[in-house]
């Protein structure tokens, strides 16, 4: 399996306190990677194998970092759809990660701060943004003069 | 750019399309509205965008009138119609005593036929949209409820319905300094402007009445404000607040939802919201009564203060 290769093109990156906000402008999506996450997606260039991305969240976080937690990243990163490389691994490896890193939480509690966090949030148009709602509207539905697929563009300006 | 009559390229027929919309159309169709009657326009902007109200009737006062009121808060006259987002409002009197309105949002029928009422809710609503969508690029529209206390603002986020004006209506009664009870605006610095619209208060059976803050006992701000807490909140009757902590990006993302222009102008809107969560910190629940929560965040605030001080 080729080494995983982060996302690249389409996407706005912008650090926020600890964070990483990415903004997805082929999907309008915008996602928040916690430290752990930020770390993977960063040094996922396709130069790195799993154990060099260890290697990377040993270095920068902790020690106690492993390639389960590793193969967990990569899989919420996956499904993010912020890698380029995205074949899946199988459920039945993801599965087993998740179960023995888990259990390495049980034993060492701080290990909790690590895991990865990918939020992922819909950047509405402007009628979702009033209506709030999820289905309401691409620009298509928009009033001709609020139509702002370029904002720039003013339909009905005269 | 000169002025032209209004013939977008595709003309967009509403569902509601009547001969009488028709006649409508063809009547501002008909006119030049780069000379059209000053007594009968209306030309404004707001935050840098630029809207002119058009409309055939010649009464006194006219509809225009009593529009002024309900226009975006903060709104400058504009000297010329160059550039403006268009609004028609086609007024008749089919028969005596009975007069109609129909609302054009350039070629798009907003309401039809309808009394003055509700023409100019439809058309106070539809301007504050067309303020969010075509303010200039210096400006970050996010939908939420901002109010402030200590020179500091707390916002609000949430789509219309989310009960925001009920919390920030709490909030000004509890003492804050009102900002919106319906856009964030933010410039480039990640500090948040004022959009003192009045309260639009909804009750039991959905309907909204316009408050103005004074009338609450409160006061509007006008600087520009730092933002020290997000507040994203979700009613549920007798939830008791115990909010999580959200970190900076978790913050940011609440925004973001939020905003207006959030496709277009996403660039823009994350560095914004990194620069606003320098100083804001964010925290997500269940609210209960809006009066609890008041005074609770009441507190919170006074607690901010002091470690600052």
């Amino acid at each position: 399996m080729s080494n995983p290769r982060a996302r690249t093109t389409d996407l706005l990156k912008q650090p926020t306190g600890d964070d990483l906000v990415i903004f997805d402008q082929h999907r309008n999506i915008a996602h928040t990677l916690n430290r752990t996450a930020a770390l993977v997606f960063e040094h996922a260039d396709g130069t790195r194998d799993v154990a060099g991305l260890v290697s990377v969240l040993q270095a920068e976080l902790n020690e106690t970092a492993d390639e389960d937690l590793v193969l967990m990243t990569l899989d919420k990163l996956r499904r993010a759809h912020l890698l380029e490389d995205a074949g899946p691994r199988s459920a039945e490896t993801l599965r087993a990660s998740r179960r023995r890193f888990v259990r390495k939480i049980g034993l060492v509690g701080a290990l909790t701060l690590m895991l990865p966090v990918v939020e992922t949030a819909v950047a509405p148009t402007p009628v979702m943004a009033q209506s709030g709602s999820a289905t309401g509207g691409d620009s298509a539905t928009l009033p001709p003069g609020l139509c702002v697929s370029n904002d720039q563009a003013c339909a009905n300006g005269l | 750019m000169a002025l032209q009559q209004p013939t977008p390229p595709i003309v967009m027929w509403s569902p509601r399309e009547t001969d009488a919309s028709r006649a409508s159309w063809s009547f501002f169709r008909a006119s030049n509205l780069a000379t059209f009657p000053t007594e009968q326009t209306l030309l404004f902007t707001c935050y840098g965008a630029r809207i002119g109200i058009f409309t055939n009737d010649t009464r006194r006062p006219s509809v225009l009138e009593a529009l002024r009121p309900m226009l975006p808060p903060g709104w400058q006259p504009l000297p010329s119609a160059q550039g403006v987002c268009y609004y028609l409002v086609d007024v008749q009197e089919p028969e005596a005593g009975e007069v109609t309105y129909t609302v054009w949002m350039g070629s798009e029928c907003l309401v039809e036929e309808v009394d003055q009422e509700v023409a100019l809710d439809e058309l106070a609503s539809a301007l504050h949209v067309t303020v969010s969508c075509h303010a200039p690029d210096d400006w970050l529209f996010v939908h939420a409820g901002v109010v402030a206390w200590n020179d500091r603002a707390l916002v609000i986020p949430g789509v219309s319905h989310s009960g925001k004006t009920t919390l920030v209506k709490a909030l000004v009664e509890a003492g804050a300094t009102y900002y919106s009870d319906e856009f964030a605006v933010f410039d480039r610095q990640g500090r948040v402007h004022p959009y003192a619209r009045p309260l639009g208060v909804r009750d039991s059976q959905g309907q909204v009445t316009k408050e103005s803050v004074q009338a609450l006992g409160g006061h509007a701000g006008t600087e520009p404000l730092p933002v020290a807490l997000i507040v994203s909140a979700q009613y549920q009757p007798g939830a008791v607040w115990q909010p999580t902590s959200l970190s900076a990006g978790q913050g940011a993302l609440r925004l973001l939802e939020n905003t207006v222009l959030a496709r277009t102008r996403s660039a823009l809107a994350l560095q914004v919201f990194e620069r606003v969560m320098h100083t804001a910190t964010a925290l997500a629940g269940t609210r209960g009564e809006a009066a609890s929560l008041a005074l609770h965040l009441r507190a919170l605030f006074a607690r901010r203060v002091d470690e600052r001080t």
